[in-house]
């Protein structure tokens, strides 16, 4: 009971912190979800590359090592 | 393979921005000394108007950031993308345009900034015909990047570089956007957007030329020199991967955590603390991908100076990447803001991060193209410990003296008064913590000559190779070995895609932030009584502009009741509506002076800026004599009028010739008062002292007209 008294105040603060940027309230919640996907695309796709192209780009910058002093 | 390829890479670029980076961290630092010691030694600032405070702190800062750190950016990039990418320079006129280009620009700020010409922009302080050459210089160097990385003979385009272009492309439209002005004459303009919203595009570029001038290719190199000096490839080049989208993405947003309890609307504020919070996972994702890189390598840090530079420089990285967004929580800023907490913090990320990596750079790197060893690993270990202890001298009595300052500021007595009326006991108290942070700053600029003094011998003792050869296949042939195709492989090869995607990733957050500011009028709510300024109160902030007050006083009261308690009502957005640029300010070394219209006569003005000691005994202001002697030049309020009507500032039409006589009248208002107090200067209406009292007896008062009235705000 006290639970969902809580979660229902919660609520209410929500709505009103969100009202009280007056029609600009779609700035709130657009940031956070291109963030998200964003975020999430970018660990799904870096997750997935295979690990000998990996090794290779891990190992780029001593490449050239033999031609160096 | 039949198809190798010979060529050279340009080592003499390398070497030259290396020692343009050793020259102007002398420079840089030498100016920061004598800024410490005039807080000390107010007498310092010789009462010479080249010599103020105001005026060379921007000095200090733009040296630093454009000339120490930017000339070591420009030559950890060059040797660094010559061999990741296998290929030279694509162009040595551009490169060498780039150096000289460059050094012209640092000449023109050491020159035109103690000669007063400022936009008051922090970071951004040089006037329009500078922006335009360094426009010029940026795109050379893109152009002679973006070159070099489509002729390249290596497929895919290594971490380090990805942090390059995101720099290259984000600058570009930073500096864009921050200095779109209406030139005046040849050394003055102003900004096209005013008060709150050039508040909103100014620290969007302040706070992402942190981001994407000392972080993002600072980055860059640390994931190149690090694994270098360590021999051993970085821990996680996913991680890196991430570090660097998560890094780019959210750095843009966060500018306006500069701006909190300031007039900026709410949302903007709340925006701004998130993303800033926010920033500490790809910021540490990053700082531990460098230090993980040394795992089971740490005996080796005991023994390189090389490796211990870089592993204080990644530590300090850490540490303020993890303090900058503490400081953006609201509570948090409310102690730390406007306090020596900041010059603190940015001097943990400019001595430990950029300092400290520059320099392990550089012990790497001059031997390599000097093909010898380090003169003396004895001297760089000397020079490591006056480096991370100066650092620590530095930061820890500026830590303690923000702190001490900010609680005397906001403490009460029980009876519910302020306990530290007069603002200057609160600086007094910690003139101390000062002399002690020009102790520290002298520890880490003494070590500065320690290793020059090193890298000259071991340059003597090497053979400088002005190019050094090398050869690898042409990129085709490595095309035609590769398998399957992979999404992320295409947009490495694709570099032009990459940075427009990068361009994408800044752009998002840049436009959420700023267009709703530009696009709604109500998010700057108009005050009726706040008008227009007088021609001689405009030259008048053209004085406060060009003396660089902006730099110890702020003209922002937040909401806070030690605030309106000290200064009077909080400020208003709608109160800035006609000032361009805004004067906020960000430190207070002096009070904020955003009410102080009307608060002390002129006589006390004219007594204070002639002898601020005079007024306020103990007090640490540099006097400014030369206000007092020089003639007010008034040959360009027409033009400073015509410019502000194109601007939408609402002077009535033909105001722009009938100026002069206004600003006349005024100023024979303004002298008349102060010889009714016994001054008997002749001539004293036509000096610029005038017009400077005009416009701080302006200040914060047109509010005032309207409380008469009826009261603005309800309590």
């Amino acid at each position: 009971m006290n639970k969902l008294r809580l979660l229902k105040t919660d609520n209410a603060m929500y709505k009103y912190i969100l009202d009280s940027v007056n029609q600009i309230d779609w700035m709130a919640i657009i940031p956070l979800i291109i963030f998200f996907s964003f975020f999430t695309g970018t660990v799904i796709v870096t997750m997935r590359k295979n690990k000998s192209f990996i090794s290779k780009m891990k190992n780029m910058p001593f490449e050239n090592e033999l031609s160096e002093n | 393979m039949s198809n190798i390829e010979h060529f050279k890479y340009d080592n003499e670029i390398v070497r030259k921005f290396a020692l343009a980076t050793i020259i102007f961290g002398v420079i840089g630092m030498t100016v920061g000394l004598l800024l410490a010691l005039q807080l000390v030694f107010p007498a310092l600032n010789f009462e010479l108007p080249y010599t103020t405070f105001g005026r060379i702190r921007p000095l200090h800062t733009n040296a630093v950031i454009f000339a120490f750190v930017g000339n070591g950016i420009f030559m950890g990039v060059y040797y660094s993308l010559q061999r990741l990418l296998k290929a030279p320079m694509y162009s040595k006129f551009l490169s060498n345009f780039h150096f000289w280009g460059w050094q012209a620009i640092i000449l023109a700020a050491a020159i035109t900034l103690p000669l007063g010409y400022t936009s008051s922009h922090e970071y951004a302080e040089l006037e329009w015909p500078i922006d335009i050459a360094i426009a010029v210089v940026w795109i050379a160097f893109g152009i002679n990047m973006m070159g070099t990385i489509l002729k390249r003979r290596e497929k895919h385009l290594y971490v380090a570089i990805w942090f390059y272009i995101a720099t290259w492309i984000t600058v570009t439209m930073l500096h864009v956007f921050n200095n779109l002005v209406i030139p005046v004459d040849f050394m003055k303009s102003y900004p096209v957007f005013a008060g709150v919203q050039d508040a909103l595009v100014q620290w969007w570029y302040g706070h992402n030329a942190v981001a994407f001038f000392l972080t993002t290719p600072y980055l860059g190199l640390m994931y190149y020199y690090l694994p270098k000096a360590a021999n051993r490839p970085v821990y996680s080049y996913r991680l890196s991967i991430i570090h660097f989208w998560a890094l780019i993405f959210i750095y843009i947003w966060a500018g306006p955590h500069h701006l909190l309890y300031t007039s900026l609307p709410d949302w903007a504020q709340s925006l701004g603390m998130v993303f800033s919070l926010m920033l500490i996972a790809p910021s540490w994702g990053g700082m531990l991908n460098g230090l993980l890189t040394l795992r089971g390598a740490w005996d080796r840090v005991r023994n390189d100076p090389v490796l211990k530079f870089m592993v204080v420089a990644v530590t300090a990285y850490g540490m303020s990447t993890f303090e900058g967004p503490m400081m953006s929580i609201k509570s948090f800023n409310a102690i730390t803001h406007y306090t020596d907490w900041t010059i603190a913090h940015v001097h943990v990320g400019a001595l430990g991060w950029n300092g400290m990596l520059t320099f392990g750079v550089l012990y790497w790197l001059i031997p390599k193209i000097y093909s010898t060893k380090l003169h003396s690993r004895k001297l760089a270990n000397i020079h490591f410990w006056m480096g991370t202890l100066g650092i620590m001298f530095y930061a820890i009595p500026l830590y303690w003296g923000g702190v001490t300052q900010q609680l005397m500021w906001k403490q009460f007595t029980p009876d519910g008064f302020l306990q530290y009326t007069n603002f200057l006991e609160t600086v007094t108290q910690i003139i101390p913590m000062y002399a002690l942070r020009a102790v520290g700053g002298t520890i880490y600029f003494l070590g500065l000559f320690v290793m020059i003094y090193n890298l000259f011998k071991t340059m003597r003792n090497g053979q400088f190779s002005r190019e050094e050869e090398s050869s690898a296949p042409a990129l085709t042939a490595a095309t035609a070995s590769h398998g399957k195709e992979h999404w992320h492989r295409w947009i490495e090869r694709k570099s032009l895609t990459l940075t427009g995607l990068a361009l994408i990733a800044v752009l998002i957050g840049g436009l959420v932030e700023l267009l709703p500011m530009m696009m709604l009028e109500k998010n700057v709510p108009k005050i009726a009584t706040v008008e227009p300024y007088t021609p001689l109160e405009l030259q008048g902030m053209d004085i406060y502009i060009r003396e660089g007050c902006v730099g110890c006083h702020s003209q922002m009261i937040r909401p806070f009741r030690s605030e309106t308690e000290r200064y009077g009502e909080f400020s208003k957005s709608g109160e800035f509506i006609y000032d361009r640029p805004f004067l906020w300010g960000s430190k207070r070394t002096g009070p904020d002076l955003h009410r102080v219209g009307g608060k002390y006569s002129d006589i006390w003005h004219y007594n204070h800026m002639l002898d601020p000691q005079s007024m306020s005994p103990g007090s640490i202001m540099p006097a400014y004599p030369w206000l007092l002697t020089d003639d007010l030049d008034t040959s360009t309020t027409a033009k400073k009028i015509k410019v502000l009507q194109m601007l939408n500032t609402p002077y009535p039409e033909g105001y722009a010739e009938i100026a002069h006589l206004e600003l006349r009248q005024q100023a024979e208002k303004v002298a008349e008062s102060l010889r009714n107090d016994g001054v008997q200067q002749e001539g004293v209406e036509n000096k610029e002292i005038i017009a400077l009292i005009a416009y701080l007896q302006r200040l914060g008062t047109d509010i005032k007209k309207m409380n008469e009235q009826a009261p603005l705000v309800e309590n």
